[in-house]
């Protein structure tokens, strides 16, 4: 018997047979519901649901192990240690980076603008955005650039990705039930959410002026 | 190892890039002016003289300074040093550097030069 094998066994013999059966349909539920909502924040709801559900499903597979895959879970500890190590600590290490290179201050007016807690403006005449944690970075670059109605576009935009990660453990999860949603469909969910709340054309217009300054 | 250093001694010694150049040279003419306007007026693309701006700010030739332009921010580059400020600070740099490395022998050139004139 090998390894694949041993584990089908096991698990067809357990009492958590019937609980893990039940949180697989769940999560397969959820991953379904993911793809056929088109609310941005839906997705992200069932995205992290599914997430969860994953997570849940992992000590009940291991409670309804009788076979030995003692080494499968050290390895997998070992990687989760390293990876919530890592996540926690790099968005830190580069906010440290970022105030030492370019310098950046935090923006009340912008705050209010976009309903985040913190939203600094980068020292820089090019036109950058982004979020860290639930902190979103704008530039001088990109404040000159834009008009208001596009400016409240690319920080709804950055709003989404500050939802992403304020969604209890949504962008960490993802790393440790090895069920990833890829950094394009992030963004075109980010865009909807940005359309919904600054409109279509604002959206675009940013878009094409920013394409615009680095052609 | 330094700077300094890295100057090229050719005919025409410049702390400063060629395009470093084109954009101080119109805000010593021009006062302040938008971003824009500096990459227009000496046709080079905006990305490039955005770059350049920020590096000439970080090394406090330039200065970035904030309006609001009917509701919106703009931000508007003016020089900090004139040329010749910038020409003294630069050859003291690289003076200071020369000094520091062969303390004696800058002496004593200077000491022959002033006694020659």
């Amino acid at each position: 018997m090998n390894a694949i094998e041993c584990t089908i066994t096991c698990l067809r013999n357990s009492q958590m047979f019937i609980p893990s059966i039940l949180i697989s349909v769940g999560f397969f539920v959820s991953i379904f519901g993911y793809f056929i909502v088109k609310d941005s924040i839906e997705k992200l709801r069932f995205y992290w649901f599914a997430n969860v559900l994953a997570l849940v499903n992992m000590p009940v597979l291991f409670l309804s192990m009788s076979c030995d895959m003692i080494l499968f879970i050290k390895l997998y500890l070992g990687y989760a240690g390293i990876t919530i190590a890592m996540l926690l600590v790099s968005p830190f290490l580069y906010k440290v980076y970022l105030k030492r290179r370019i310098g950046f201050e935090r923006d009340a007016e912008l705050e209010r603008l976009v309903g985040v807690d913190r939203v600094n403006v980068l020292n820089t005449s090019l036109p950058k955005a982004f979020t860290l944690g639930n902190e979103i970075f704008i530039s001088a670059g990109m404040l000159d650039l834009l008009e208001n109605e596009e400016i409240k576009a690319v920080l709804a935009h950055e709003k989404f990705h500050v939802l992403e990660n304020k969604t209890p453990l949504v962008s960490r999860l993802k790393y440790l039930t090895f069920l990833p949603i890829s950094q394009d469909k992030i963004e075109v969910m980010a865009d909807e959410y940005a359309k919904k709340i600054a409109g279509k054309e604002s959206l675009e217009m940013a878009r094409r002026k920013i394409d615009e300054f680095y052609a | 190892m330094v700077k300094v250093e890295r100057v090229e001694f050719d005919e025409k010694m410049s702390p400063l890039s060629p395009l470093e150049e084109k954009i101080m040279e119109f805000l010593w003419k021009n006062g302040s002016a938008h971003v824009s306007l500096i990459a227009e007026s000496i046709g080079a693309p905006l990305s490039s003289v955005a770059a350049t701006l920020d590096r000439l700010v970080k090394n406090e030739l330039v200065e970035r300074k904030q309006e609001k332009v009917e509701g919106r921010r703009k931000f508007v580059y003016s020089p900090k040093l004139s040329r010749d400020e910038l020409n003294v600070k630069f050859i003291e740099g690289v003076l200071d550097k020369l000094m520091e490395n062969f303390g004696e022998v800058v002496v004593e050139y200077f000491h022959k030069k002033g006694i020659k004139k």
